[in-house]
Formats: C-alpha cells, sequence, structure tokens
C-alpha cells in the first residue's frame, strides 16, 4: 500500500524485486571500502604520508584565524586538522572512509534512492577518492589547506543540508535556502551556494502540491537571485577574497600560471554534475526496471571503478623520490640505497642527489656513485603543472650539503606561495639550530609543538636548542654541519635552479680544510665532466687522503682524462691495474667496436651498460641529456 | 519533564562562568618562596615606559607552568594570570594606567615551576603623560624572498586590540598575475591624503587626495622606475619619491641571508593636483634613496651613495661584486614651495667618514632630531643584523646610537609620533628573522627609553605568528576607504603622469 507522501522510486523497488537479483547497497558499500582502502593504502601509502608532511595545522587561534579570513575556512581548519592524520595512513584513509560512506548514506536519504539505485550515490564520492589521488606533483604546490578532507566534509555537509531542506515545507523552504546560503556561505564557499541549488532543484522537481505551472520554478529563481546577491555581500566582509572568485570560492581548480589542470578540476565537475543528476535520476529512476537497472549499475560501478583507476597517479619515481625524501630526512641513509638499488626505471635527479647524499654520508661516494643509475628522467607530467626541483626538495637538498641560507631560503619560498607545512617546518628548524639562530629554531619548534603526530620530533630538536653542544655530538648533523663550517660565504643566486646550483657551486669551490667538503666538490666536478676543474681537486683528494687508497670512480677519471687529453701525466700514478687499467683497456676496446659495427651511440650504451655501467667512463661517455629540472 | 527544566539552571551556570572568565582575578598562591631572579617574561615589558593610551601590554612567563601577576598602581591593586599568560581587560588596564600618568605601575610576578610557587621582584611600567597617536599601520608580509603570495597593509588600533585591513592584494591577484604592494604614506598623519604602491598585476600607485582614491602610473621615460619610497609633504599636495633600479642576491652563509641593492636611483616630486612628476635629484654615480621632508616642509632630507660603476664589468655583476662599498650618507636640499624648486644638496651626516651606511632619514615634529638607521653598507638594512638606530642632533651635529632601543639584532624603519615623544620601529630582536614593531618612548631631554613590543591580546601571538610587519607609520585616525574600494580602483587604469622638466636652483 502506497504510503502518503512516499516517493514512486521506492514503491518501484518494491515491484522490482521479482525479477532482479537482490542488491543491497551495503554490497556497494563494501565494494567502495575495499576499493578505496586498496587504491589508497594499497597503491598510495608514501603518497599520503607525504600529504601529512606537506600539510600543516597547528592548534592555536593564530592558525584558525588565518583559516577563517576567507569562505569556508572552518572547512579548511576541519580539513587541516583531518589531513594529519595520515601520518598513519591506514588512520587517515579510514576516517576518508568514513566520510566518503556517510556522504553515500546520507545522499541516499537526501535524493530518496531506492535500493536498486543506490549506485549512482558512490558517483559523487568516487570522484572524491579520485581527487585525492590523482594529484600528483601537484600536492607539493596545491594552494587549498586541507583539500584532502575540505572537499568530503564539504560534500557531506552539502548532502546533509539537502537532506534537511526536502523535508521543510512552505514557507520554511525559502527560509532554509536563505539561511543556507547566507549563513553557509561563510562555512562552506562555493558548496553552500551548491547544496542550495541542489535542494532549489528537488523543490522544483518535486513541487508542493499547490504549485502550478511556472510556480513551480519559484524556489529556483528565488534561489538562484540569492545566491547572486549573497557572495556579493560576503565579499566586502573577507578582505582577501577576488570579488570574481566570490561565486566559485571552495571550488578547487588546480591552475598554473599559464592553464587550468582540467585533469585534477575533473573530478569535481563530475561530482557536481552528477549531484546535479540526481533530483532527475531519483525521478525517473522509478520507470526503469528490470535489465535497465542492472546495465546501469554495471556501468557505474565499472565505470567508477575504471575512472579511479584512470586518475591514480600511478608512477614509480613519484612514489620512490617520496620514500628517499622520508628516509633523508631520518637520515637513514642505508634505506635510501636500498630504495635507489631497487630502481625500476630512470630516476628523477632528485633521486640521483638524495643518493649521491646518502653515499656522501656513508663515505661511498668514490666507490659506488656510478655503481646506481646517475641518469636524469623529468617527473611524470600528465597536465600543464610544470614541477621543479626547488618544489619538490630544493630545501633538503640544499640542507644536506649544508647550504643553511639556501635551505631556509626554499623552505620559506615554499611556504610562502604553498603554505608552511612539517617538511619546511623541519628543515627551518634544522637550518636554525646549525647555523646558531636558536630563537628562531624555538619559534619553529613551538609551532611544530602545535601539531598532532610531531610533538615528538619537535620536543626531540628542542634538546639541541636548550643544549646546542649536543649538535656537535649527533650524528645526524655531522656532515651538514662539516659542510656549512667549511663552505665560503658568497653573494649568489640560484634563479630557481637547485640542481644547475648545486653542481656549479661545488665544482667550482676549492677547499683544503675539510675532507669531506673537498670530497663533495670533487664528486661535482666529476658529473660535470669538465677536466679542467677535475684535476685540481683531484689532487687536492690525493693530498688531503695521503697514504690511503684512492677510490675506484676517481682513478677510473683520472686514467680516462689522462688518456683523453695529455695534459697530465699519469703514467706514475698507482692505478689500480685490474678494476681501472685493464678494464679501461676492455671498455675502450669494446666501445671501438660497436662502433666499427656501425652500431648507434644509443645501442652502444645499452650494451656496453652491462658491464661497465657501474663505471665513470660509461657515465661520461654515454649519461647525456639529463632532465635537470 | 526534568532535562528541560535543567536548562535555565545550565543557561545560570554558563553565564556565571563567562562572567568569571572574563573577570578572573586569581588569588595569591598563600605559599610561595621568594627569590632574587627576575624571571623573564615575554614580550619583555619590564621597566618599559608606556603612553597612557595604549592597550594592556599581556605578556606571559614561558618557563612557568603558572603564574599570577599582582598589579599595583595609585589607589589600588588586582591580579591577573591564566596559566603561563597573563592578559587584562582593556577597561581595567584603562583605569590604572589613567591613574598612573606620570607614575609607574608594579607588577608583582608569582611563578609556578616544578609544583612550587615563586615570588620574584617586582617589576615597574612607567607610564608617560604624553598619549601616543591612537593609530598605526604597516605592511604584513611573509619574510619572503622572492615569492610572495598574501601581502596587506593593516592599520592597528593601539588603544585596543583591533586590527583592520587596508588593503589586501589578494583582492585582484590571481594565478596568472600577483600583485605586490609597499611603502604606505600618510599627509602629516592623517589618511584623507595617503598613497601606497602596488606592482605587477594592476600595478600602479594608489593615491588618496581629499579622500578620493585614484591609480596613477609615475614611470616615465624620463625616470628610472614608478614612485618607489614616498614622502608626502606636510602641508601641500606634493609627494618627493625615489626612483629605483631594485635587484637582490642571497648569502650563502651570512645570517643577513638577503642582500637587496638599488643599482641606480634618483629623487622625483609628483604634483598630485598636476599629475606631474619632476627630477629633484639625478646625479650621476650618485644614487639617492629615502625622501623624507622637514616638518615645516621647507627641507628634503635623504640619503644618497657615491657609486661608480667599473665599466669593464656587467652592471649588476658589478654591484654584486662590490656590494660591501656602497654606502649612504645624508643629505639635504632647502625647498621652495613657491617655485616647487630644490638647492643644491648639502651633506648633513657623513656615514661613510665612519665606513657606515645611514638611510632612512626622518626629522622629529619638533624639527631638532634626525632619526636614521645605520649599518654597515647598503639600504635595505632590516637585512643587516648590525644596523641601529641613530640619532643626530641638529642643533649640534652630534650622533649617537639609541643604545636603549636597539638590540644586537636589525632595527630598521622608524618613525616619530606626532608629539615627538614616541619612536615606532622595526626590530628583528626577537628571533633574527621575523620583524616586529617596538616602541620606544624619547623624553623632553631627547633621551630615548627601553623599547617595547606593541602589545597584543595573546601574548604567544608574535611566536607563532609566520608574518613580518614593516613600514610602521603612525597616523591620528583611521584610513575611511574599504580595502574593496581600493581595490576597485586598483582594477581601473591607471592615470598617466606627465613629467615636467624642472631647473636645479
Amino acid at each position: 500500500m502506497k504510503k502518503k507522501g512516499r516517493p514512486a522510486s521506492q514503491v518501484a523497488d518494491k515491484k522490482s524485486r521479482t525479477g532482479i537479483p537482490a542488491w543491497k547497497p551495503w554490497m556497494e558499500v563494501v565494494l567502495f571500502t575495499l576499493f578505496a582502502a586498496w587504491m589508497l593504502v594499497g597503491m598510495n601509502n608514501d603518497y599520503l604520508f607525504t600529504v601529512q608532511e606537506r600539510s600543516l595545522f597547528l592548534n592555536n587561534h593564530v592558525f584558525f584565524n588565518e583559516m577563517m579570513a576567507t569562505p569556508a575556512g572552518i572547512l579548511h581548519w576541519i580539513g587541516c586538522y583531518l589531513t594529519q592524520f595520515f601520518f598513519y595512513p591506514a588512520l587517515g584513509v579510514s576516517l576518508l572512509i568514513l566520510v566518503w560512506l556517510a556522504t553515500y548514506g546520507v545522499t541516499l536519504k537526501a535524493f530518496r534512492l531506492n535500493h536498486a539505485w543506490s549506485h549512482l550515490a558512490l558517483i559523487p564520492v568516487t570522484a572524491l577518492l579520485c581527487s585525492t589521488i590523482d594529484l600528483g606533483y601537484w600536492v607539493y604546490l596545491i594552494k587549498i589547506p586541507g583539500y584532502w578532507f575540505f572537499e568530503s566534509v564539504a560534500l557531506l555537509l552539502v548532502m546533509l543540508g539537502v537532506w534537511l531542506g526536502r523535508n521543510l515545507r512552505g514557507a520554511w523552504r525559502y527560509l532554509w535556502i536563505a539561511v543556507w546560503i547566507a549563513a553557509g556561505y561563510p562555512i562552506m564557499g562555493w558548496y553552500a551556494l551548491f547544496g542550495s541549488l541542489l535542494t532549489a532543484l528537488i523543490y522544483t522537481i518535486e513541487p508542493e502540491k499547490k504549485a502550478t505551472g511556472m510556480q513551480r520554478f519559484v524556489p529556483l529563481f528565488y534561489t538562484v537571485a540569492l545566491i547572486g546577491v549573497a557572495p556579493l555581500l560576503w565579499y566586502y566582509h573577507y578582505n582577501q577574497m577576488r570579488l570574481e572568485d566570490a561565486w566559485i570560492y571552495g571550488f578547487p581548480i588546480f591552475e598554473t600560471k599559464d592553464a587550468v589542470s582540467w585533469i585534477t578540476t575533473a573530478p569535481f565537475i563530475v561530482m557536481a554534475a552528477s549531484c546535479l543528476a540526481l533530483p532527475f535520476c531519483q525521478k525517473w529512476s522509478g520507470r526503469m526496471k528490470g535489465v535497465l537497472t542492472i546495465a546501469t549499475r554495471t556501468v557505474v560501478l565499472a565505470g567508477c571503478a575504471f575512472a579511479t583507476w584512470m586518475a591514480n597517479f600511478d608512477d614509480y619515481n613519484y612514489q620512490s623520490e617520496m620514500r628517499m625524501y622520508r628516509h633523508t630526512e631520518e637520515a637513514n641513509w642505508q634505506k635510501v640505497l636500498l630504495e635507489a638499488r631497487a630502481w625500476k626505471e630512470t630516476p628523477t635527479r632528485q633521486m640521483v642527489i638524495l643518493k649521491n647524499i646518502a653515499l656522501m654520508n656513508l663515505g661511498q661516494l668514490g666507490y659506488q656513485m656510478f655503481h646506481y643509475d646517475n641518469g636524469g628522467k623529468l617527473p611524470h607530467k600528465r597536465d600543464c603543472l610544470e614541477i621543479h626541483l626547488a618544489h619538490t626538495g630544493a630545501e633538503l637538498l640544499y640542507y644536506q650539503h649544508g647550504k643553511l641560507n639556501f635551505a631556509t631560503r626554499w623552505a620559506i619560498e615554499n611556504g610562502v606561495e604553498y603554505g608552511f607545512d612539517v617538511s619546511n617546518l623541519k628543515i627551518l628548524i634544522k637550518c636554525s639550530l646549525l647555523s646558531g639562530e636558536y630563537n628562531a629554531a624555538q619559534k619553529y619548534i613551538n609551532l611544530l609543538k602545535l601539531t598532532t603526530f610531531h610533538r615528538d620530533e619537535a620536543e626531540r630538536l628542542e634538546e639541541f636548542c636548550h643544549h646546542p653542544e649536543k649538535i656537535d655530538q649527533a650524528a645526524e648533523f655531522k656532515s651538514v654541519k662539516e659542510l656549512y663550517t667549511h663552505m665560503d660565504e658568497d653573494l649568489d643566486s640560484d634563479n630557481g635552479l637547485c640542481e644547475m646550483y648545486l653542481l656549479h657551486n661545488f665544482s667550482n669551490t676549492m677547499n683544503v680544510d675539510s675532507p669531506l667538503l673537498q670530497e663533495v666538490t670533487l664528486n661535482y666536478a666529476l658529473i660535470s665532466k669538465n677536466i679542467q676543474l677535475f684535476w685540481p681537486r683531484f689532487f687536492q683528494y690525493a693530498t688531503l687522503h695521503a697514504g690511503k687508497e684512492m677510490p675506484q670512480h676517481y682513478q677510473e677519471a683520472a686514467y680516462l682524462y689522462g688518456q683523453l687529453e695529455e695534459s697530465v701525466n699519469i703514467n706514475n700514478m698507482p692505478f689500480d691495474r685490474k678494476k681501472v687499467v685493464n678494464r679501461y683497456l676492455q671498455f675502450s676496446n669494446q666501445v671501438q667496436a660497436y662502433m666499427q659495427r656501425g652500431l648507434e651511440e644509443d645501442q652502444i650504451a645499452e650494451i656496453m651498460k652491462r658491464n661497465f655501467g657501474d663505471t665513470f667512463w660509461w657515465f661520461y661517455f654515454f649519461c647525456n641529456n639529463v632532465g635537470s629540472y | 519533564m526534568c532535562h528541560k527544566r535543567a536548562i535555565p539552571y545550565y543557561i545560570y551556570i554558563c553565564v556565571l562562568m563567562a562572567f568569571a572568565s572574563c573577570n578572573s582575578h586569581p588569588a595569591l598562591p598563600e605559599t610561595y618562596s621568594e627569590t632574587a631572579h627576575r624571571t623573564a617574561i615575554y614580550p619583555d615589558y619590564t621597566d618599559v615606559t608606556i603612553p597612557c593610551n595604549i592597550a594592556p601590554l599581556n605578556f606571559m612567563v614561558e618557563e612557568a607552568e603558572e603564574c599570577v601577576a599582582e598589579i599595583k598602581w595609585n589607589g589600588g591593586s588586582a591580579t591577573y594570570g591564566d596559566g603561563n599568560k597573563v592578559q587584562i581587560p582593556t577597561d581595567e588596564w584603562q583605569t590604572m594606567t589613567d591613574k598612573s600618568k606620570g607614575g609607574s605601575l608594579s607588577v608583582e610576578l608569582y611563578t609556578r615551576k616544578q609544583g612550587e610557587w615563586l615570588k620574584h621582584p617586582a617589576f615597574s611600567i612607567h607610564v608617560a603623560q604624553e598619549e601616543i597617536d591612537p593609530y598605526i599601520s604597516y605592511r604584513v608580509i611573509s619574510p619572503s624572498y622572492i615569492a610572495y603570495e598574501m601581502l596587506s597593509i593593516n592599520q592597528r588600533n593601539l588603544t585596543d586590540f583591533d586590527e583592520t585591513v587596508i588593503y589586501n592584494n589578494m583582492l585582484v591577484s590571481d594565478e596568472v598575475v600577483g600583485q605586490c604592494i609597499n611603502c604606505h604614506s600618510y599627509q602629516n598623519y592623517g589618511t584623507d591624503n595617503m598613497q601606497f604602491h602596488m606592482r605587477q598585476g594592476h600595478g600602479g600607485t594608489m593615491i588618496v587626495s581629499d579622500g578620493t582614491p585614484r591609480k596613477v602610473n609615475l614611470k616615465t621615460p624620463e625616470t628610472i622606475s614608478a614612485g618607489v619610497y614616498p614622502a608626502w609633504h606636510p602641508t601641500m599636495k606634493l609627494i618627493a619619491y625615489s626612483t629605483n633600479k631594485t635587484g637582490q642576491s642571497f648569502h650563502t652563509k651570512n645570517p643577513g641571508k638577503i642582500e637587496v641593492f638599488d643599482s641606480a636611483s634618483d629623487l622625483i616630486l609628483y604634483d598630485v593636483e598636476k599629475n606631474e612628476v619632476s627630477t629633484i635629484s639625478a646625479e650621476p654615480d650618485e644614487m639617492e634613496i629615502y625622501p623624507w621632508w622637514s616638518p615645516d616642509g621647507r627641507t628634503l632630507y635623504y640619503a644618497s651613495a657615491h657609486f661608480v660603476y667599473n665599466d669593464s664589468v656587467p652592471l649588476d655583476a658589478d654591484i654584486i661584486a662590490r656590494y660591501f662599498e656602497i654606502k649612504y650618507n645624508i643629505y639635504r636640499r632647502t625647498f621652495n614651495p613657491e617655485e616647487l624648486t630644490f638647492s643644491a644638496a648639502e651633506l648633513v651626516y657623513d656615514a661613510t667618514a665612519t665606513g657606515q651606511s645611514a638611510t632612512l632619514p626622518r626629522i622629529s615634529p619638533c624639527g631638532r632630531y634626525l632619526l636614521f638607521t645605520q649599518g654597515e653598507h647598503g639600504c635595505f638594512h632590516i637585512w643587516h643584523p648590525e644596523a641601529d638606530l641613530y640619532l643626530m642632533d641638529l642643533t649640534n651635529g652630534e650622533v649617537r646610537s639609541l643604545t636603549k632601543a636597539n638590540s644586537n639584532c636589525a632595527e630598521s624603519y622608524h618613525s616619530w609620533s606626532s608629539n615627538g615623544r614616541w619612536i615606532l620601529f622595526s626590530s628583528r630582536r626577537d628571533d633574527s628573522n621575523y620583524t616586529r614593531l617596538y616602541i620606544a618612548y624619547f623624553d623632553a631631554q631627547g633621551k630615548e627609553h627601553k623599547a617595547f613590543a606593541v602589545p597584543q591580546e595573546d601574548p604567544a601571538f608574535y611566536h607563532h605568528y609566520l608574518r613580518s610587519y614593516n613600514v610602521p607609520e603612525f597616523m591620528n585616525e583611521p584610513v575611511s576607504i574599504s580595502p574593496q574600494e581600493f581595490a576597485a580602483a586598483a582594477k581601473k587604469e591607471a592615470v598617466q603622469a606627465t613629467y615636467k622638466k624642472t631647473v636645479e636652483k
């Protein structure tokens, strides 16, 4: 028996039971939960950890007030708070999935979707899942505080608002729309406008009985009019919002100076479009039966899975880079090298430099540097985003090279432009500690202590601040301190090109006070493949390490350069006959043989890599076109 | 029903609690040990001299678990303390400062450390008879290098904690073109005639004349740049500017971190009503900067560095290699307000004679004192840790450091209050990286007193705030034009100023 006010769709659900296999929303819930958990924890664990490192929540009112300076500020604040939980990726993911499941459940209620059509409610949350894992390198450049929860919590609130609104009658409906737009805008920004529009759409599609003809459109016109006016009024309240953005504030648009990234913006367009379609689906779903319902469900579920799979920024280097960054931050050099040994493809330059930093700290640069791939693949790119080392790791690379001022500079540059985060706060603390700016260090420590999961690290670093004498004893600071102490003061700029600066600066530095700094200069002279820069640093190295074995890679370089140019007489140098002299002869002969056979350089490089890829010679002749960025 | 009946009680309890929290006067600890050790408070307000109309000097004792301060004044006393913070309601503070004009507040501090209460020796807060101008404005900026995102010029009511935005660059900035804003200036402490500059997106100089904003383009083919460092004439609708070609480079190790330098600079005069620019000073091998009018408007002070480029080296490379050689002296030119002409330059202070560089000349309202910043080189002293405030007595030419106001970190941009009794300046003494605003009393005998940080409602605010304050200026009234009105004016096409050739007399 049809009850008063019960939608046709629910009646249709009952009717459909006879011919269609029983399908319950909980099945979708389970499927979605497992799929989302796999995509997030299974495939994006390192990314999610990086997310919280590149985000910040401070438990103080300065942070709260800064968040509240724009529309949707409270949602940003909540988003930042929840994003912290990715410190334990599984915990963060659990919270995120809970929000999505709640959204799914409320969507069913809000749009009164019957069991046969419940899968439609998965589309918006799947769009959110896509938006979480499709970011790629935007994770370093995103300007939306708390993005990873912001959008999800916002959609949940939208659905709650629609659910509440649709149950109202008469003048309450108009009051609700007005309140939602006027009071919801500062809380939810664009989402408040969107939610009110959704509600108005429902009011129009399911008008009250007394509404006839054009009267049914009155709520819609009323809502559109309020949407037109309310953001304009709020514009005069907020003092850091463009008038042009007033109607879309909170809608994520990924924009660079040159273009909009539609790939990363698309999930939100899909989310919005699918939500707008739901009132119609709800109306029409009652008319669909049997096979059509099954087909729709199959298409939607498969489509959601496929879209998620395609949206996922699945790039080996992207994830490996994050793991190496984390291990380097923790000064866990063995893990860095373990990661380097497992490289599946040509690494990015950041990965190569991190590998060299690990070798430097282990005193193995001269022995193992060329045992690893030293190429340079540009970061995977699939939209308009131009990524630079300055964004992804310059502060850590400079810090590890003892360039504390430059590390500080990039930590602050990126903090200013993209928001301060845990990662750059930690670098700022360490730079301040090592440069003796203890008051500055304490300031950053105080901030880090206000986070939920980094308080222990802050307190650990605070010990150094209170007892600076411990800095000299700490292994984690040893090489950085030595490089910093012995390098020269200079007035310089990297022009945003971190690696080129390091290469140019260190390969042109001469230092005899610090064996470590001297070796780094020799290392960069090798990378620069500049014979004139190499020899003085090579001889310096020999002098500083008199009586010790000359590492193999330095011997390789000296032997090669001695052969290529006769400016330095190498006849009396005690080269390792087996590892260097004989092997070079083999290398040289084989290359000539392949050349005589007419093989292309790329082909020779590939063949020679098998036996000689661990030598400076291979690097010198065949490692070209390195993608520095 | 039970729950409904309880509602009034809940409301009553809430009101009581709210009332209690607003007016908390904690009891002094019953048992404590007395110590001769003065515990550090933040900000350091011990033994400072303050204006009688300043906002409450809230402070905290960082090393204490809890603290209670008993403040005594002429005819009364009260206790304050919440955790390790002492925050005083504005009305109660006003009562005690009103009654202590020309006298002192005595603050007895009790702290709890490791469970034990200690009573520390009392410190004083001297309350001057003289008031301070009720408003200040400043730019709020991250201590940025090249990148910038949100910048705003804010105004603060010094008698309470109210802070509002005058203009925020995010009102017109987008991802494609950002906007940098800088150097606001007022005519004689009023806000009806004021200006600030905007660079890049929607660039131009925002001139407010008789309360009406208008964007102008002061860059002409004859000048180096648009107006950069401004100085409104105290009575006429004239603004002196320096025009600058500014660059920056980065220290690899020096704690100063950044070197901001000019490779060329001149002085221009902008006639607001005629929309005309003319040259004040553009001498070869001289880099003129930071103009400032004497209070009577008949003399223009400025800093200038003599620098001869090495022709064999590219200009930028030359200036980077020799940045330490760029040192500024302070000069002045007499101004003829009828003909709008300037005399030849006269050296006022020869800083280079002592190997120093003097910038930002500011004349006290009485016309007797020249206040400036001095560092070892260059013109951008906020990045020079050794930079300090210096004072020249123009009646006898004596120069001295304002030792009681200075610190071992950079002190820089400063301004005089309209009554000449207060100096507002920026300092990096807190943590050497973030610029904070300090105020120092300058008494009738020409002596400076210990400086104090501009008070904040939450004493921990500066610890948590990741932005710097710069270009602090006093105002006797708030800017009444809304940020949105400024934004609307900024979006309009700039009115091009014309160049008028002048003859130096």
